[in-house]
């Protein structure tokens, strides 16, 4: 096996007890990772796209690698390690709205590792939208086989900047084989009335760590991200979203929605960190963790932290099987309890891909799910 | 634009009585085996537990000081004292009790809620108990509180060897390491299978010596279908230097029993209160917390249940003020093993004048703890843009079979609430006061009608001054 080194990502932004071993993720990572192009899809006009080398200093803002590096990531300083040499940056003109939206594929081979770079910058009063579509080369969906790590890794570093009363629309389909470790890193810049709405759906990969931090640092800017997973096997997710309020008004809405199957085992860490100055800002978090497996393991660390007075703060989590109500009453529709808790999993993550604006996503997803049926155990 | 005001806070004189001219023997500062030793030749230890604080000082001296909660670089162990016995013997009469030790404590109102509300009383003057008394028909059903060191040597000797940090080990961090060697002082109680104590017994811990540490030890067995509440107080005058507060509490819960421990805690400004307290509850056994931080100026406290029998009961209820100062970190952990556990922590904290208030907790429920439920509610109030108010829950659930609710929620005072009170003609001050004591109900509604007054004039006093 190749030279590894080990890093640190995943980071709560405070600590807390060791021994619950969720103060950080430490992975293994090869010395040696190739960059990875995606292929990519644009069709709107209103989108340049360009390669930024970082090797070099080149250009000025956001052409500027200091102007990305600025901004932080959920997986923090060591998930740079990860990702590649250069960068493919997308700019969305001011005062237009993507006409459809950018589709990048990102395709890993399952062998080797690899690393990417993103950045997404929405000019004033813009709206970029991006569908991001991270598969195993050659994926087989109907291939529900458990499958050990091979020392294959995938890596895509994504950075967000949206000027005032902009936004950023990104949707995220991780579909990647189990015998791989993903590293999904995002960091985010907000200024005012500037938004990210993120859509994530994670189903692939042994190994998973999938974070993203934003800073709302406009008055009036948003951070919204609707997650939603489903683990199995021996899957194990590492999440960890930050949600950073520093402008006036500012406001987050996270809701994290998942299944656990067989023993996979998840991690979600969520905070909400209002800033002293962030007065009226509002941040809401949610989670509800379907556990199915018999040795299924969740954590879930949802931190508020808070130096500002007029605020409001509200996080909520469920964890647990389906709830005999719910049973019953499919049951009094005929529905036996092992189809009802297929039913209710698959939902969950159609609720979250009937979002994507492109029907592939949804086809692959319809796919992965009738896999998935076959394949849950109870 | 919205407008500030600020006055002083008033001063705590009841607490703030400081007892200059106490007669006191002191060890040296510092932590060193010989120091231990003393402490152990001052204790009349059995051997066994000479060895185990001279162990114990070996794990306190190879593990690291915590890095993941408030600082406590203001403590230097190098200037604390860790043994100051005052020079009188424990009585089970107040009359016998040093005149200026008495007054302390008959201002801080023990004897009193003692004739009228109490089985029985322990009170701690810095490191030793100076009384300790239960009242005849509590005796008489065969429960035993008596002062930690006298039990050692008495017939429950062999239970409390048992039992003695078993529960709290000196492994689980530095300063229960710290704790198992220089403990001092602390009450042991046992309740026989059967009974029911009417009426709460309490101890009160009152450390008044500069630069000193507290390490009482409390221990507490409830037996079969057993029932008790117990109640600890304590409280410092303020000092310039920094006091050290490292007691352990073990708590025993056995089938079908419960127990209730109450703590109102409000030690000076100055202490650094890192205490460690636990519970282990058996079979259809529970154990209920009541729990208000007031004081301190470092705080880590987590009280911790261990639900091993099935269909055994937790419940927390605690507040947290954290005023100027002041940085409490107190929370609360649960750790479900039996099946059909249940627990409910339900937890308040307010932040001012700079404070920072931090809850913590964990809620573990193990592969084997099927059907098991836990609920957490967690809020927090900002009474200004100085102080800080953290939230840091984690729960950790290894089976499908089990049902877990968190709720947390951070915000501050209502304006409208404010503004309708002061339309009713209530004052600013006395508006902000009662949202504030009312925030705090779900605590005072748990305690005996005088402590929840205490604790309701404690956060008078915390919000005197504090309109904005």
């Amino acid at each position: 096996m190749a030279n590894t080194k080990e890093v640190s990502l995943n980071a709560l932004p405070v600590k807390t007890w060791y021994w619950l071993k969720v103060n950080d993720a430490r992975l293994a990572v090869p010395e040696t990772i190739e960059e990875l192009e995606p292929v990519a899809d644009i069709k709107d006009s209103n989108i340049t796209y360009k390669k930024l080398s970082l090797k070099e200093s080149i250009g000025e803002g956001m052409e500027s690698a200091g102007f990305w590096t600025g901004i932080k990531t959920g997986a923090g300083p060591e998930g740079d390690l990860l990702a590649g040499k250069s960068a493919d940056l997308l700019v969305q003109e001011a005062e237009t709205v993507s006409a459809s939206p950018v589709v990048l594929h990102y395709e890993y081979d399952g062998v080797k590792a690899f690393g990417s770079r993103l950045y997404l910058y929405a000019k004033k009063n813009s709206t970029l939208k991006v569908v991001v579509i991270a598969t195993k080369k050659g994926l087989d969906l109907k291939d529900t086989e458990a499958k050990e790590l091979n020392g294959s890794l995938g890596a895509l570093q994504t950075r967000i900047y949206t000027e005032e009363g902009a936004k950023v629309e990104l949707y995220m389909l991780q579909l990647l084989g189990e015998e791989s470790v993903y590293v999904s890193d995002i960091g985010g810049r907000c200024e005012e009335k500037g938004a990210i709405a993120l859509t994530r759906l994670e189903l692939g990969a042994g190994k998973l760590y999938a974070a993203a931090e934003t800073d709302l640092v406009g008055k009036h800017s948003d951070f919204t991200a609707r997650i939603g997973y489903n683990a199995r096997h021996a899957q194990m997710f590492d999440m960890n979203y930050v949600a950073r309020h520093r402008g006036k008004k500012s406001t987050c809405e996270m809701n994290v929605a998942g299944v656990l199957w067989d023993k996979a085992t998840k991690v979600f860490r969520g905070t909400i960190d209002f800033i002293r100055g962030c007065a009226e800002a509002v941040g809401n978090e949610k989670e509800e963790v379907l556990m199915l497996g018999d040795e299924a393991v969740n954590q879930t660390i949802p931190l508020i932290l808070c130096g500002e007075e007029d605020v409001e703060g509200n996080h909520g989590a469920t964890i647990g099987e389906l709830d005999q109500d719910t049973l019953f009453y499919l049951g009094s529709r005929g529905i036996d309890p092992e189809t009802a808790k297929r039913m209710i999993a698959a939902s969950r993550i159609e609720a979250v891909s009937e979002t994507f604006p492109n029907g592939e996503v949804r086809k692959l997803v319809d796919e992965f799910i009738r896999g998935a049926a076959e394949d849950a155990e109870f | 634009m919205k407008e500030k005001s600020q006055v002083d806070d008033i001063n705590r004189s009841i607490y703030d009585i400081k007892n200059e001219n106490v007669d006191e023997y002191k060890l040296e500062s510092g932590l060193t085996p010989e120091i231990v030793e003393k402490i152990s030749s001052e204790k009349n230890d059995p051997e066994w537990m000479r060895a185990f604080r001279l162990k114990s000082l070996e794990i306190y001296n190879s593990m690291g000081i915590p890095d993941w909660g408030p600082s406590i670089d203001g403590l230097d162990m190098n200037n604390i004292v860790t043994y100051v016995r005052p020079n009188t013997k424990m009585s089970a009469k107040w009359s016998e009790v040093p005149e200026d030790i008495k007054d302390t404590f008959e201002r801080l109102g023990i004897p009193q809620a003692e004739r009228e509300s109490l089985a029985g009383v322990g009170a701690q003057f810095d490191s030793e108990l100076v009384y300790h008394n239960v009242k005849e028909e509590v005796a008489a059903q065969g429960v035993i509180y008596s002062d930690l060191e006298s039990a050692l040597h008495g017939p429950y000797a062999d239970m409390i060897k048992k039992h003695f940090m078993k529960l709290i080990t000196p492994q689980d961090h530095k300063f229960a390491a710290l704790h198992g060697a220089v403990w001092s002082g602390g009450s042991f109680v046992y309740v026989p299978p059967g009974v029911t104590v009417e009426i709460p017994l309490q101890s009160y811990f009152r450390l008044n010596a500069p630069g000193a540490g507290q390490f009482e030890h409390t221990l507490i067995i409830v037996d079969e279908g057993a029932n008790l509440h117990f109640i600890e107080g304590c409280s410092a005058p303020k000092y310039n230097v920094a006091n050290l507060h490292a007691g352990a509490v073990e708590l025993f819960v056995g089938k079908n029993a419960k127990l209730r421990y109450s703590t109102i805690e409000n030690w000076s400004k100055n202490m650094y209160n890192l205490n460690t307290k636990r519970a282990i509850v058996e079979e259809g056994g529970t154990m209920e917390w009541v729990s208000g931080s007031f004081g301190s100026h470092v705080s880590y406290l987590y009280p911790m249940t261990i639900l091993q029998g099935a269909d055994s009961h937790m419940e927390f209820t605690g507040i947290t003020f954290a005023g100027k100062g002041q940085n409490l970190d107190t929370g609360a952990k649960v750790v479900h093993t039996g099946e059909r556990t249940s627990s409910y922590i339900n937890t308040k904290s307010i932040s001012k004048d700079g404070g920072i208030s931090t809850f913590r907790s964990s809620v573990l429920i193990g592969k084997n703890a099927k059907k098991s439920k836990n609920a957490v509610s967690c809020q927090s109030l900002m009474l200004d843009d100085i102080s800080r108010s953290d939230t840091i829950p984690a729960m950790d659930i290894r089976t499908k079979d089990a049902d877990v609710g968190h709720e947390a929620k951070i915000g501050k005072v209502s304006d409208d609430a404010v503004f309708y009170l002061m339309s009713r003609g209530i004052s600013e001050e006395d508006a902000r006061a009662m949202i504030v004591s009312g925030f705090a109900d779900n605590v005072s509604k748990e305690l005996p009608l005088e402590y929840a007054v205490e604790m309701n004039n404690l956060i008078r006093l915390e919000m005197k001054g504090s309109i904005g």
